[in-house]
């Protein structure tokens, strides 16, 4: 693998694959002349032996290449959990094949020789939805540290709120007064780094589904 | 070992007695023809005058010894009679129950012993009187048990060693032989001095003395047992044999040498119904009728000539016919002989086999109208699988040429200039410009390559060989074949694949013009000649319809059929050509159409030149021709 352009920080990265070093170069020199930096890769199994930079990325992926091929690469990922998205780049590409690719979640299907517009496009697209996604991701990690910050009974308290109980209701179940419900909510609600119920509730989506389910 | 033959014996006995008299007659003196007497008598063997005469001999010997002195004594030689007289009665009854040929006979044992088998001989009565040191070892008895056991009778000796099976039947039949004095031919099991049984066959005839009287009887004893094994295995052999030459479905026949039906296995009689109407009892001309009768009528005359043309001449026969089965349906039957031939190559038997392939047949045509399909649209898949792949070849270098020139641009726009990448990327623009010239020349060389392997090939077998190719088609379009090649035909330089595809497209136009000709009329002829010393031909012919433009039908793209895409005869053209030769086409006084192609005998060795695709779509004006590119 080459790097033609390492750089650090957030700024993305596409990671193309294609055993073709013509359409490997040319592609790569189109992505950094729109100021992507890429990464290049001469086939799939070389991907998977590397070590894949922890930023804002995209594949893009050729179909047809020997030894495992693209639609092989994308599984292989998916299997490793990883859900970089992909831009699949193809000679010829048929209906069932791209059906097949954009279900197991690819963002563009696109076919060779590709418009360049069309093909900078695909890439930044995919790399927005990377960046939502790892954005997204981030936001998860944060909320659950908050959950862990919550004693036992703000942890209660919290489900039920999310539950759609109100506070006097919420007394009953646990058998306390709605004072102290509504105090252990304002702290819940702090911790949390939430300002009103719509904010709570998108952080415990957020949160892992055990923690949701609550077995802790 | 013996004495000699009873006529030998009877004259030498005569003579013996003529020289007596006639030596009694000279000397006057009568002892001499005594000793005469006694020599006829031991010749001819009659034991009880031998022994008379000799006794009477020697009292007339002693009285005329003693003549001298009791001559005169009338009283003593009346006693010298008498007594002579008894002591011959004496010595008769004496010896009456030894046979003088056993005394002989004795001194030939000791031969016997050493016969390489079990020997025996008994009484005339079936008693046993003598078994050879071979038998007893046999059966496991010492002499004296043996003896012991000859005391205590035969049927001891029979139950002792005969198996129980075989005892009644084999009494029987020597009991039957002791009295009519027949010989004894049985095969027994004896029993092993181990125990185990083992077959043999007894064989004994009884001895006679002049008067044609048994005086005993002679036997040998052969192990047949490992004989039997064979037999019997051979019999199982044979019979698993024929179980499955009638088990097997398959239909088996047999013929003699010029061709009358000899076997006809089961499933064949079964097949056919022959079994039921009884017909397999006719003769070998009735059962050949038989069969022919049961030939589709449509088959019978190529049935016949095929036929009777391989049992002249050996060769074996192939044929495709329909046979009328037992329930009158008529179904396809692939039909194969071959003879037996003798080590001087002489036809013993013809051995053939029918077998029952109509299913395959109508299989055949279901899957040949799907093979036309599908050839018209592989023909097409072909084309859209080349393009396929031509596309993706140059794909590759096309998307990168537009990627780099796209960047290109956009390091020039860029603020500042980026002049370094721009000049990088204009040098990459130019690598993949010549890479996807590359693959067009590699393109070019895939056409290249089919003209480059030229050799010496033989025309006729060529034609042969695709004649088998198309027999399905021809069978199909119910078309008859006939081939008239040149043998003298020189081989010439050739691409074999090439030459191949011609004879083949020529052969299905030929197959596919005659459609609408009428059964009896679609004869498809092909026919080589050598025009003359440089130039061979090959003529297709067909009964079709006749070619309307015998000029334009070479053109590229130019058809008469409604789905063909007109590129066979241009190629067919393109490829006689490049070889150095001619193809036209002429329409045949009567009906149809001739398409010949000419080949020179020595291919000039300059025209080694791949097929140009460009020459495909050459009309007969070259300037008018537009090139194909691919």
């Amino acid at each position: 693998m080459d790097a033609s352009c390492s750089g650090s920080g957030d700024k993305p990265i596409a990671m193309l694959v294609d055993d073709d070093v013509k359409v490997r170069e040319a592609m790569s020199n189109l992505l950094n002349s729109v100021g992507i930096e890429t990464i290049l890769f001469s086939s799939a199994r070389e991907v998977l032996e590397a070590k894949l930079p922890d930023r804002p990325s995209c594949f893009v992926l050729d179909v047809r290449m020997p030894g495992l091929s693209g639609l092989d690469l994308q599984r292989h990922l998916q299997t490793n959990g990883i859900e970089t998205p992909i831009v699949f780049l193809t000679g010829h590409g048929d209906i069932a094949m791209s059906v097949e690719a954009m279900k197991a979640g690819a963002v563009d299907f696109l076919t060779k020789p590709v418009r360049d517009q069309t093909f900078l496009d695909a890439v930044s697209n995919a790399i927005a939805t990377d960046i939502a996604r790892r954005e997204a991701t981030l936001a998860a990690r944060k909320h659950a540290d908050n959950y862990e910050t919550l004693t036992q009974r703000e942890r209660q308290v919290l489900r039920l709120v999310v539950g759609g109980s109100l506070n006097k209701q919420i007394a009953f179940e646990l058998g306390i007064s709605e004072i102290t419900v509504k105090l252990h909510r304002s702290n819940m609600m702090k911790k949390m780094h939430a300002n009103s119920i719509t904010q709570l509730f998108a952080a415990w989506q957020s949160l892992p589904e055990s923690v949701r389910r609550g077995d802790e | 070992m013996e004495a000699m033959s009873s006529t030998k014996r009877r004259a030498f006995a005569a003579a013996i007695s003529a020289i007596g008299a006639f030596l009694a007659w000279v000397s006057s003196d009568p002892t001499s023809l005594l000793i005469a007497v006694a020599a006829a008598c031991i010749c001819i063997g009659w034991k009880a005058g031998l022994l008379a005469v000799v006794m009477a001999g020697f009292a007339a010997a002693a009285m005329e010894a003693a003549s001298d002195t009791i001559a005169t004594d009338g009283r003593l030689r009346v006693a010298v009679f008498v007594a002579s007289a008894f002591g011959l009665w004496l010595v008769v009854q004496l010896f009456r129950v030894v046979s003088f040929y056993e005394q002989v006979y004795k001194k030939t044992q000791p031969t016997m012993e050493d016969i390489p088998g079990l020997g025996w001989s008994c009484y005339p009565d079936g008693r046993m009187r003598f078994v050879n040191p071979k038998a007893l070892e046999f059966v496991g008895l010492t002499v004296d048990e043996m003896k012991r056991l000859m005391e205590a009778g035969d049927t001891a000796w029979w139950q002792r060693f005969v198996h129980p099976d075989d005892l009644e039947r084999s009494r029987a039949l020597w009991k039957h032989s002791l009295s009519t004095g027949e010989p004894l031919i049985d095969e027994q099991r004896v029993r092993r001095h181990d125990g185990t049984y083992r077959w043999f066959r007894d064989s004994a005839v009884a001895s006679r003395d002049e008067h044609g009287h048994i005086t005993a009887w002679y036997g040998t004893t052969v192990d047949i047992d490992d004989q039997r094994k064979a037999e019997a295995a051979l019999r199982e052999s044979e019979q698993q044999l024929r179980q499955l030459i009638d088990t097997v479905p398959a239909l088996i026949w047999c013929a003699t040498p010029d061709g009358k039906p000899s076997y006809l296995n089961q499933p064949l009689l079964r097949w056919t119904g022959m079994t039921q109407s009884g017909e397999t009892t006719g003769t070998a001309s009735q059962l050949a009728a038989t069969i022919i009768e049961a030939v589709h009528p449509d088959d019978q005359p190529s049935f016949q000539s095929a036929l009777s043309q391989s049992f002249k001449s050996g060769d074996p026969v192939m044929l495709k016919y329909r046979l009328r089965r037992a329930d009158g349906n008529y179904r396809w039957i692939d039909g194969k002989a071959e003879p037996l031939r003798d080590t001087d190559g002489r036809i013993l038997q013809w051995y053939g086999v029918c077998l029952d392939i109509h299913d395959e047949m109508q299989a055949q045509e279901a899957v040949r109208l799907a093979d036309e399909r599908l050839a018209r649209a592989l023909r097409a898949a072909s084309l859209s699988e080349m393009s396929v792949s031509i596309a993706h070849e140059l794909n590759q270098p096309l998307q990168a040429i537009v990627a780099n020139a796209n960047a290109f641009q956009r390091w020039l726009r860029a603020d500042p200039p980026n002049l370094e990448r721009a000049s990088r990327t204009a040098e990459w623009i130019i690598r993949d410009v010549d890479a996807a010239a590359d693959v067009v020349n590699r393109i070019r060389a895939l056409f290249t390559q089919a003209g480059q392997s030229r050799q010496l090939i033989q025309l006729n077998t060529v034609i042969k060989e695709v004649c088998e190719l198309v027999s399905d088609k021809l069978q199909a379009g119910k078309i008859r074949l006939e081939i008239d090649l040149d043998p003298s035909l020189p081989s010439v330089g050739a691409d074999r694949v090439q030459i191949e595809q011609v004879v083949i497209n020529l052969v299905r136009n030929a197959i596919e013009a005659m459609h609408e000709t009428p059964v009896h009329a679609r004869i498809l002829r092909i026919a080589t000649r050598l025009r003359n010393p440089d130039m061979l031909e090959v003529a297709v012919s067909d009964r079709g319809h006749g070619i309307a433009d015998s000029d334009r039908i070479f053109e590229a793209f130019f058809t008469t059929k409604k789905d063909g895409i007109g590129m066979g005869l241009a190629i067919c053209r393109s490829v006689v050509e490049t070889h150095g030769g001619r193809v036209w086409a002429e329409n045949a006084a009567g009906r149809g159409a001739t398409v010949i192609f000419s080949l020179p005998v020595q291919s000039p060795e300059r025209e080694r030149k791949p097929i140009d695709v460009g020459t495909l779509v050459a009309s007969k004006t070259p300037h008018e021709a537009e090139r194909l590119t691919v």
